[in-house]
C-alpha cells in the first residue's frame, strides 16, 4: 500500500543505491531480515519503517549510517525521511546543591535521579542510537557507582566523558579514565599513595578496563602498577596530580625498569598485545553473541590494532563480518533490561520525556541494572544472568505498564502502532504484532491463544473497547519468552 | 482434555518436573504434579520433604577473619593493626584465646548455647584475590581450571539418579518415578541465580521476594491469566519445524537461529511459573516463632525460615550479605555488617529451633577470602587469604572451634596474608558426605578428608 511519499523514498533510495553500486556489489545478500537483526543490535531495535528504510540503503550505507561517520555524512539521499525522527538531545547540565536543600544526601539523591531520568530519556528519543548502546558498553567497562563516588557531578562528568568517546578511541579514553576522579574515587586512588600503595585501580586496570583477567601480567606487576599511579588524585574540583604522594622510585612494569608515572600507565599497556583482543572481545558479547571464538573477534581485533585503537573501524568489520549475520547470531541476545525496556518505548512510540522515569527506573533496578551503579566493578554480566524467576516476571509487567499505561505512561494507541488496519481480524492483527515485535514466526499454538484472547466481536482501532483488547493482546505478546531475546 | 503444549523430548532430556498450579486454569495436566500437589495439600511434613537442609550465606567482598573471631592473645595481631585492632576487653569473649567482634552479639548467643562451629584459617593453595575470580573458585569448588558449574549445581545433577537417598514423591499411578532434581530444590533470594547452585542441567529459582512472581494483568482474570500460561509454556519443537509458519514476514524469514538463549528463556519461564503460586502460599501459611531485627539478610532468612517449615521440598537455600569489601574506613562499615551477620543468623536459629526444624538444618556461610593481616593507610585492609567460615546447627552439629588457629606470626605469613590451613573444599565434602549423604568426590572431582563437624549421624 503505496502512498506517494513512500515511493518517492523508493525512488530516492534507490538512486542512492546505484550511486554506491561499488560499495553495495562488494557486500553479500542483504535482506529484510539482516537489517532488522541490525538495528536490533546496533541500535535499540525499529519499526517497520525504520526497518524498510535501513534495508534500502544497502549493507554498507546501513552501517554507516549507524556509525554516523561524520555529520554531514549521514549518507541517506536528500529529501529522503530520516530513520530515526531527529530528536533535541541536551547535555546534561550538574547543578549545585540550592540553599533549600539542608542535606547533602537528599540533593545527592535528587541529582542522581535526574541524571539517570536524563540518560534513559535520551536513549528513548536518540536519532544517533548507536551512540548510546556504545555509551552504555563504556559504563558498563570502565565502570564506577555513584554510591561509591558519592559526587553525582564527577558521575555525570564521567557519562559526558563516555558519550564523547561513544564512537571515537578506546586508548584515549583508557588515557581520560585514568584521570577521571569518578573512577579514581570508585577505585581508592586517594588512598594510594607513596609506602602504602592500594592496589585497586591498578589491579582493576589490566583485570577488566584493558586486557583480562591473568592475561599477560603478574601480581608483582600490579604492585608496580599501583606504585607509578600514587599521586594520581582527586579534589572538590577534580582529578588532582600531587607529586608529593607519587613513588618516584623505579618500578618494572611487564619487565621492564622505569620512573613510571600515572600518565605512563596506559600507554605501556597499550603497546601490549592484549587490549585490541580483549577489547573486541568484550565488544562481540556486547553486540553479537556469547563466547565468541578467536576467529569470531579477529577481524574487530585487528581493526583496533590497524587503526590505532579507533572505535568506528572496529565496529565496521564488527556489523559488516558473516559472522555477524550468521544464523548463530539471530535472537542469541538476551536483551538487557536497559535494552529491553528502550526498545519497548520506541517501537511502542511511548512518548518519552525525563520527567516520567522514576517508575522504569525502579523496575530497572529491580531487573538488575541500575543506571550509575553496576552491582561491582566488573559491570554487568548479561546474556542468561539477567533471567530469573522474579526478574522474568519484572521484565513482563514493565513492558506490560508500557503498553497498558502506569508509570507515568499513558496507554499506547494501537491504530497509530497499526495504522494500516483500521478494522483488523484478529488474526492479521496479531500478525501484525508478531511481525512488528517479535520479528520472527511465533509458534502456532501460541499465536493462537493470543487470538484467541482478542474474543469474538470485530475490532475498530481508535475505539476504546477494541483498544483496550488490543493492548491486552500487545501486552501479553510482550509477556513471552521469546520477546526476552533479540 | 487440551494436548499438552511441552516436548515430551525436551521433558526427558532435562527431567524438568512440572507442577500444575491451583488458582490459575491448567492448560497442561501432569498426573504425577497432580499427584503432587494433592500430598503437600495433606500432609505438609510428609512426602517430598528433605529431611536435611543447607542454608548458604554468602558473605560478598571478603571478610576482615581477624575482626570478626579476635585472637585476643596475639601480639602480632595488635602489632599489625594499631588502629583497627579490636581489644581484648572490647571484644566479645569465646574462649580465652579468642573473642567475636563486639557487635556480633548474635554469633556469640550462637556459640554459647552450643550452635556455632567455627572454622580457622580457611582457604586453599595459590589463592586469588580477586573478587570475582576468587567468588567463582568458591563457588566451583575448581580452583586450577575456570569452572562454569557450582559444587551445589553439581551436587543436584548427580543426586537422585540413586547417589542420593532423600524421599522422593511416590509417582502416580502408570508413571515412573522422577529422578532429576527440580528447580524448586534450591532456592535462592536473589535476583540473580547464583553460580554455586547452577550445574550443568540444574538451575534452581531466584527470586527476591515472592510478591516479585505475578504477572500482575492477569491478578483477577482467568482468561488472561490462561493466555499468559500458554504463552510461558515450552515449543513443542518437533511440530514447530514440521509446521509452515502461518505468518507472512516480508521476506523469507530464517527459523534456524541457534536455539540456546530460546532454550534457556522456555526453561526459565515455565520453571517460574509454575512455582510462582507454591512459594506465594506458603509464605503466608507459616508464622515465625522468633523476631527477627530489621535488616535485609534477616527479612530473607525469616521467609527461609517460612519455607523450611511449611514442608517445601526445597533442599538448598541461599542468601546474601554483600558490602564486606572494605580498603577504607574500615570500623564503621564492619561493625554494621558485624551487627547485621549475628543478629540474622541468631533470629534464625532461634526461630528454627522453635519451629521444630533446627536439628534438620546447616547454616554456613562462605567468603571469597579474607583480608590481609596488616591494616592499610585508608584505616581498612586489603584483599587477603584465609579466614574462618561459620557452622549453625542444632543436636547433630558439634559446635567450638574446628581446625587450627593462624599463628600470624610473620615469618609464617604467605606475603601479609593469613595462609591457610584447612581447605575449603573439605568443609563442601563434609557437608556433601556427612550431611547431604552424597557422593562428594563425585561433585568435587576428588576425595577431600571430611572434618568432624558432625556427631556420629545416622
Amino acid at each position: 500500500m503505496l502512498t506517494r511519499a513512500t515511493t518517492a523514498t523508493r525512488v530516492l533510495a534507490l538512486l542512492f543505491l546505484l550511486s554506491v553500486a561499488p560499495l553495495a556489489a562488494a557486500a553479500d545478500s542483504w535482506t529484510r531480515d539482516d537489517a532488522a537483526h541490525l538495528l536490533r543490535r546496533a541500535a535499540f531495535g525499529g519499526t517497520p519503517e525504520q526497518v524498510d528504510r535501513l534495508h534500502a540503503l544497502g549493507k554498507s550505507a546501513a552501517v554507516e549510517y549507524l556509525l554516523g561517520a561524520a555529520p554531514s555524512a549521514i549518507t541517506r539521499p536528500a529529501g529522503a525521511p530520516a530513520i530515526f525522527p531527529p530528536a533535541d538531545l541536551p547535555d546534561f547540565k550538574s547543578e549545585a546543591m540550592p540553599p533549600e536543600i539542608l542535606q547533602i544526601q537528599r540533593w545527592r539523591r535528587l541529582e542522581t535521579l535526574r541524571l539517570r531520568s536524563w540518560w534513559i530519556d535520551r536513549m528513548a528519543r536518540t536519532d544517533r542510537p548507536l551512540e548510546e548502546k556504545m555509551t552504555l558498553f563504556w559504563h558498563g567497562l570502565f565502570t564506577s557507582g555513584i554510591q561509591e563516588v558519592k559526587l553525582p557531578q564527577f558521575i555525570s562528568r564521567q557519562n559526558a566523558l563516555f558519550h564523547a568517546h561513544a564512537l571515537g578511541n578506546y586508548r584515549t579514553l583508557a588515557e581520560a579514565v585514568v584521570r577521571d576522579p569518578a573512577m579514581l574515587r570508585y577505585l581508592n586512588a586517594d588512598s594510594n599513595v607513596k609506602g602504602k600503595p592500594n592496589e585497586n585501580l591498578a589491579r582493576e586496570l589490566m583485570e577488566l578496563f584493558t586486557m583480562g583477567e591473568g592475561n599477560g601480567y603478574t601480581e608483582r606487576d600490579i604492585a608496580e602498577v599501583a606504585r607509578a599511579l600514587t599521586g594520581a588524585t582527586t579534589s572538590l574540583m577534580g582529578y588532582v596530580y600531587r607529586p608529593v604522594k607519587h613513588d618516584q622510585a623505579a618500578k618494572v612494569i611487564f619487565g621492564k625498569a622505569g620512573n613510571y608515572r600515572p600518565d605512563d600507565i596506559v600507554p605501556l599497556i597499550f603497546q601490549r598485545p592484549e587490549p585490541p583482543r580483549y577489547l573486541a572481545r568484550r565488544l562481540w558479547e556486547f553486540f553479537a553473541f556469547p563466547n565468541p571464538t578467536d576467529a569470531d573477534i579477529a577481524p574487530v581485533a585487528a581493526a583496533l590494532a590497524a587503526n590505532n585503537f579507533e572505535l568506528r573501524p572496529a565496529l565496521r568489520a564488527l556489523f559488516t563480518s558473516p559472522a555477524f549475520y550468521a544464523d548463530k547470531a539471530r535472537f542469541a541476545v538476551i536483551k538487557s533490561p536497559v535494552g529491553l525496556v528502550v526498545s519497548t518505548l520506541r517501537t511502542m512510540e511511548q512518548p518519552s520525556s525525563p520527567d516520567r522515569m522514576r517508575g522504569l527506573l525502579q523496575e530497572l533496578d529491580k531487573m538488575g541494572q541500575s543506571l550509575l551503579q553496576p552491582p561491582n566493578v566488573k559491570g554487568w554480566p548479561g546474556g542468561e544472568h539477567w533471567i530469573t524467576s522474579a526478574t522474568l516476571f519484572t521484565r513482563y509487567n514493565a513492558c506490560s505498564t508500557i503498553v497498558q499505561g502506569g508509570m507515568g505512561f499513558t496507554p499506547v494507541s494501537p491504530a497509530r502502532l497499526f495504522p494500516t488496519l483500521p478494522r483488523p481480524t484478529a488474526d492479521q492483527l496479531v500478525d501484525a504484532a508478531i511481525a512488528r515485535y517479535l520479528q520472527r514466526p511465533l509458534h502456532p499454538d501460541k499465536r493462537k491463544a493470543l487470538i484467541e484472547t482478542l474474543g469474538t466481536n470485530p475490532l475498530t482501532l481508535g475505539k476504546e473497547e477494541s483498544d483496550r483488547r488490543a493492548r491486552q493482546m500487545l501486552a501479553l505478546l510482550l509477556s513471552t519468552p521469546e520477546y526476552q531475546v533479540e | 482434555m487440551t494436548t499438552p503444549l511441552f516436548s515430551r523430548r525436551l521433558f526427558l532430556q532435562r527431567g524438568a518436573q512440572l507442577l500444575s498450579v491451583a488458582g490459575t486454569l491448567p492448560l497442561f495436566l501432569d498426573h504425577s504434579a497432580h499427584a503432587l500437589a494433592a500430598d503437600y495439600a495433606a500432609n505438609p511434613q510428609g512426602a517430598g520433604r528433605p529431611d536435611r537442609i543447607l542454608v548458604v550465606i554468602q558473605l560478598a567482598g571478603g571478610n576482615d577473619g581477624l575482626n570478626t573471631v579476635v585472637p585476643i592473645r596475639n601480639d602480632n595481631y595488635y602489632r599489625a593493626r594499631p588502629k583497627l585492632g579490636i581489644a581484648r576487653q572490647v571484644a566479645l569473649r569465646l574462649t580465652d584465646d579468642f573473642g567475636v567482634h563486639p557487635a556480633a552479639a548474635g554469633l556469640k548467643k550462637l556459640y554459647d548455647a552450643g550452635h556455632l562451629a567455627v572454622v580457622h584459617a580457611v582457604g586453599y593453595p595459590n589463592p586469588n584475590r580477586s573478587h570475582f575470580r576468587a567468588t567463582d573458585i568458591w563457588a566451583t569448588a575448581e580452583p586450577d581450571r575456570m569452572g562454569q558449574s557450582g559444587w551445589l549445581g553439581r551436587y543436584f545433577d548427580a543426586c537422585c539418579n540413586g547417589h542420593d537417598p532423600g524421599p522422593k514423591p511416590a509417582p502416580a499411578p502408570g508413571k515412573s518415578a522422577t529422578t532429576a532434581a527440580e528447580p524448586s530444590d534450591a532456592i535462592a533470594l536473589l535476583n540473580e541465580s547464583p553460580l554455586a547452585l547452577q550445574g550443568d542441567k540444574f538451575l534452581p529459582l531466584a527470586f527476591r521476594t515472592p510478591d516479585s512472581l505475578t504477572y500482575r494483568d492477569g491478578v483477577g482474570r482467568p482468561a488472561v491469566a490462561g493466555a499468559f500460561n500458554k504463552l510461558n509454556d515450552l515449543d513443542d519443537d518437533e511440530g514447530m519445524m514440521a509446521r509452515k509458519p502461518a505468518i507472512p514476514m516480508g521476506t523469507a524469514g530464517s527459523l534456524k537461529s541457534d536455539p540456546v538463549a530460546d532454550d534457556f528463556l522456555q526453561r526459565t519461564a515455565l520453571n517460574a511459573r509454575v512455582y510462582a503460586d507454591k512459594i506465594k502460599r506458603t509464605a503466608t501459611s507459616v508464622q515465625n516463632k522468633a523476631k527477627y531485627p530489621d535488616s535485609r539478610l534477616a527479612t530473607d532468612l525469616k521467609l527461609v525460615a517460612q519455607m523450611i517449615a511449611s514442608g517445601l521440598p526445597t533442599r538448598v537455600y541461599y542468601v546474601t550479605l554483600g558490602g564486606f569489601d572494605t580498603h577504607s574506613q574500615q570500623a564503621n562499615r564492619h561493625e554494621r555488617l558485624m551487627t547485621d551477620l549475628g543478629g540474622a543468623m541468631a533470629a534464625f536459629v532461634e526461630d528454627l529451633k522453635a519451629l521444630g526444624h533446627l536439628d534438620r538444618t546447616t547454616v554456613m556461610t562462605f567468603i571469597e577470602f579474607g583480608r590481609r593481616v596488616t591494616e592499610n593507610g585508608s584505616a581498612g585492609t586489603d584483599h587477603g587469604e584465609a579466614a574462618p567460615l561459620f557452622i549453625a546447627g542444632g543436636a547433630p552439629l558439634k559446635p567450638g572451634f574446628h581446625g587450627t588457629a593462624p599463628t600470624l606470626d610473620p615469618a609464617t605469613l604467605h606475603r601479609g596474608d593469613v595462609p591457610f590451613n584447612l581447605d575449603f573444599r573439605r568443609i563442601y565434602a563434609t557437608v556433601l558426605k556427612t550431611w547431604l549423604r552424597a557422593d562428594d568426590t563425585k561433585v568435587l572431582g576428588k576425595k577431600f578428608d571430611p572434618i568432624e563437624l558432625y556427631k556420629t549421624l545416622a
